[in-house]
């Protein structure tokens, strides 16, 4: 009998061991789209440096304090994904990006959520047309304010080699054409034309019959709103 | 029951007497105590020791993406001249960034305790009478500008921290949730002003000459200036800072201008009792001749401690390869390829032409104005060539011909001589050969690539010699791996803090050159700066002083107190010292310089063209940042706050 017992006992102690002490992984996707409130197009940024959720997930200390939190990359073209996340509630800040900052709250249930953010862009590239003639390619495009009293700092011409092309993914471009620091006052019915002469840059545009990606990207100065990213045209492949 | 009565009365009797004894708490036979340390004054001077090893002085032995102290090759002052962002680690692209992310910050709270233990210890040991209450008194100065000098290394890299300045053993609740210990960060501006205070306890504590290479009243004076400074121009360009976030909204990142002026004015007073009361004075005077103003200037730096007139504060090394962990590799990896000790990575530090250029000339016009180096005859000095070993531009373009490779040089500050090997100078009794390529008699030029071509008997070599490292010192193999690119890609190599005049063993840890953290040059120029942006101070004596450091230079004329020449001044006169970084980053400027930006060199090519060698000069991109440029974000002005799951803190904005 007392064996019985102490066979039992060690048994239980043994099994104890076995059970599995992970916690359970990611149960949630989140998904969707950063459109611009007015115009219901995607608000497209840099894949490095650019605008991004800062995500805090709520009922943990340090993320209702923000002192710890996630940030999720937004994509070149507006959209943003991830697919490690506890369903929960969380706060989302967005600041220091291409738009006007706010903050919000989103509920992530188990499973796909998709979950589109409605906001104000800076600047709005409209009417852009990029073309390459000859050794010359040529973008004309208007720009819009997002209120429409935002000063315009910068306007440039990105060329890169594949679709990631913007202010941190570009080629160093010699000639100087391909961008203008203007400083005024946003005015909607100004066009803009900016070139690259292909000659000049004939290190980075090296090979023909190769697909080269160029977008435009106009820079805001709004004082008081932190960091303030390009907002950019939608991609432009060329056939070299 | 007597069966068992026995054993347990001698267990009890065992387990009983056993606490009796004091074999549980037998002292450590290879350690010193506490009780021993702080009953004696040698005992407490071994913990003065320790308070200069954890001052986190940017050293030879500072590495920014590792540590401090370190003092192997693989460690070894690596970056050190990354510090100062106008050079670079020639072989290394490093991708595309030009900030420092490392963490130190635990390294730091773990010293600021060493600190405040070492406080109470001192005062107990003064109440227990082991130490005089002068002694004492000097004895917690030194503790305060350790603290102050920590504090200052925080505030630089996260903006407002956490002011921890006590023990705080005693705060801890038994049993509780320990958040009694959790301090949170301090304002940005409160930071600051908690460094300044620190500074002035130390100076009122410390003495005014010392033997050794202790801290003085002027040394806590210099530290407070330049901490001032800092904060002064952190407030004055906080709208070129325009990161959103808490740490913004709450004031624990960046300052509102109208607070600037009031750390000028403590700068401003710091600098004049250093100037009015140490009797420290630029060593050398004034110069008349350019070729004695660069042996004056470079003597400081190979000698530092010869140079006690001007010296305030320094640390010196023992020799590594006799005592283990000691010295420092400044010569075994940074003299030029021709001249180096022998160790298997050298002539590491490429100096850029960006800083070249910033050196005046001696036609001078009054003004103080740079004379970028001139090498074409349209005077087109902004423009580069890239990918130079491609261009057919260079081919074509119409460059200026020197008879000599040393020509375009000869005029420039005795400062550059001094700071710099340029092509053709001569470094420790070897002329040292510096050259890219060459252009042939046919007007095809050859670069970056190893040919030759005989013209009139002669053998000319495109990289002005026969054999790497023994011929010449320049461009071949530019770009390579890390073991392989023991050259200089820029035109130009580092002479500032080398031992020409005893090169030590090429062997890890070999050189004892003495470190100079803070000289009368850079009070001078802290002075100049903040009298310039704050109107506050004497206009008179900031001039003067400015001009006392040209003087000293073989400049004859004076130039006018403005930013413009300060900061110039600055970059000539503090080149390598550590603090041109700094600069760029307190003023916010990072952001705007490193803007998909390049380093650049200057490359001399040989010009067979007329039939006599001739040499024209090409302004090159440093060959690793062709292809990627640096870009410097806004965040990395603060870095993230590590470890918030458990001290709670607010972070930075952007992370």
């Amino acid at each position: 009998m007392k064996k019985a017992l102490l066979l039992a006992a060690s048994v239980l102690f043994l099994l104890t061991s076995c059970k599995l002490d992970n916690y359970e992984g990611p149960n949630a996707r989140v998904f969707g789209r950063i459109l611009d409130a007015k115009t219901g197009e995607l608000v497209g940024t840099d894949i490095q440096q650019g605008s991004q959720l800062m995500v805090y997930e709520q009922g943990y200390a340090a993320a209702e304090t923000h002192s710890n939190g996630q940030t999720w990359v937004i994509q070149n073209t507006g959209e943003y994904r991830n697919n490690l996340v506890f369903a929960a509630r969380y706060e989302v800040i967005f600041q220091n990006g291409n738009f006007y900052g706010f903050t919000d709250f989103m509920d992530v249930k188990t499973g796909d959520n998709e979950i589109d953010w409605k906001v104000t862009p800076y600047l709005r590239v409209k009417d852009c047309t990029i073309d390459k003639s000859g050794n010359t390619v040529t973008a004309k495009f208007k720009l819009e304010g997002g209120k429409g009293d935002e000063t315009v700092s910068e306007v440039r011409l990105f060329a890169f080699s594949d679709i990631w092309v913007g202010n941190y993914v570009k080629f160093a471009l010699t000639g100087g054409t391909d961008v203008q620091k203007p400083n005024e006052v946003v005015d909607p019915t100004k066009e803009y034309t900016l070139t690259i002469d292909v000659s000049q840059n004939s290190s980075f545009f090296k090979y023909t019959g190769k697909n080269y990606y160029f977008r435009v990207g106009a820079k805001a100065s709004v004082p008081g709103a932190g960091t303030i990213r390009h907002n950019y045209s939608e991609l432009k492949k060329i056939a070299f | 029951m007597k069966k068992i009565f026995y054993p347990i009365v001698s267990l009890i009797a065992v387990l009983g007497l056993a606490g009796c004894t004091d074999w549980l708490e037998q002292e450590s036979l290879t350690k010193v105590s506490e009780n021993v340390l702080t009953s004696s004054e040698g005992g407490i001077m071994q913990l003065v020791a320790k308070m200069y090893n954890i001052t986190p002085m940017e050293d030879f032995r500072y590495r920014p993406n590792v540590g401090y102290h370190q003092y192997d090759w693989a460690g070894g002052a690596g970056d050190m001249q990354m510090v100062d962002m106008y050079t670079m680690y020639s072989c290394r692209s490093d991708g595309f960034g030009i900030n420092f992310t490392t963490n130190h910050w635990s390294t730091y709270y773990t010293n600021i305790r060493q600190v405040n233990l070492f406080l109470e210890t001192i005062s107990k040991a003064e109440a227990d009478g082991v130490i005089s209450a002068d002694a004492a008194k000097r004895y917690a100065a030194e503790g305060y500008f350790t603290r102050a000098y920590i504090y200052l290394s925080l505030a630089r890299r996260y903006g407002g921290v956490p002011v921890i300045d006590r023990v705080q053993d005693g705060d801890y609740i038994p049993g509780g949730d320990g958040s009694e210990l959790l301090v949170p960060r301090s304002t940005e501006k409160a930071t600051w002003e908690f460094i300044l205070a620190d500074c002035d306890k130390a100076a009122a504590g410390l003495p005014a000459s010392v033997t050794d290479y202790r801290a003085t009243k002027w040394a806590a004076l210099a530290l407070k200036a330049r901490a001032a400074l800092y904060a002064a121009s952190i407030a004055k360009y906080s709208d070129k800072y325009t990161m959103a976030g808490e740490a913004v909204s709450q004031g624990l990142v960046s300052m509102s201008a109208s607070d600037a002026n009031a750390f000028y004015e403590q700068c401003i007073s710091a600098c004049e009792q250093i100037i009015n009361n140490s009797g420290k004075k630029l060593m050398g005077g004034n110069q008349a001749d350019p070729a004695k103003a660069a042996e004056v200037y470079q003597n400081i730096f190979m000698h530092p401690e010869s140079a006690g007139d001007e010296v305030i504060f320094s640390r010196a090394y023992l020799d590594g390869t006799v005592l283990w962990g000691q010295g420092h590799c400044m010569d075994i990896y940074f003299s030029p390829a021709q001249k180096n000790p022998g160790f298997h990575k050298y002539a590491r530090w490429s100096v850029t032409a960006d800083l070249v250029d910033l050196y005046e000339d001696y036609t001078d016009d009054g003004t103080g104005k740079s004379a970028p180096i001139k090498t074409r005859t349209d005077g087109n000095e902004t423009s580069v060539f890239r990918n130079v070993n491609d261009n057919a531009d260079v081919a074509t373009t119409g460059f200026i011909e020197y008879d000599n490779v040393t020509d375009p040089f000869k005029d420039k500050d005795a400062r550059l001589r001094a700071s710099v090997i340029t092509p053709g100078s001569t470094y420790a009794g070897q002329v040292i050969t510096i050259q890219g390529g060459m252009i042939k008699t046919d007007g095809k030029p050859y670069i970056y690539q190893k040919t030759t071509e005989e013209v009139g008997g002669v053998t000319y070599h495109s990289y002005g010699g026969e054999a790497k490292a023994i011929d010449y010192s320049g461009f071949d193999g530019a770009g390579g791996d890390s073991d392989n690119c023991s050259i200089t890609t820029t035109g130009f190599s580092v002479r500032k803090f080398l031992a020409e005049d005893n090169m030590p063993a090429g062997i890890q840890a070999s050189s004892t050159t003495t470190w100079i953290d803070m000289r009368l040059a850079e009070v001078y120029l802290n002075y100049a700066e903040a009298v310039v942006e704050s109107g506050k101070g004497d206009k008179t004596k900031a001039a003067q002083y400015l001009n006392d450091l040209r003087h000293r230079a073989a400049h004859q004329d004076d130039i006018p107190l403005t930013l413009e020449n300060v900061l110039k001044e600055r970059k000539v006169e503090l080149f390598g010292e550590g603090q041109l970084y700094w600069d760029s980053m307190r003023r916010r400027e990072m952001h705007e310089i490193w803007n998909s930006s390049s380093r650049h060199g200057i490359m001399p090519l040989l010009d067979l063209r007329s039939g006599s060698p001739k040499y024209v000069f090409v302004r090159i991109n440093q060959k690793n940042d062709e292809t990627s440029p640096r870009t410097f974000d806004q965040q990395s002005y603060y870095l993230s706050i590590p470890g918030r799951d458990v001290n709670k803190l607010v972070n930075n904005p952007g992370y």
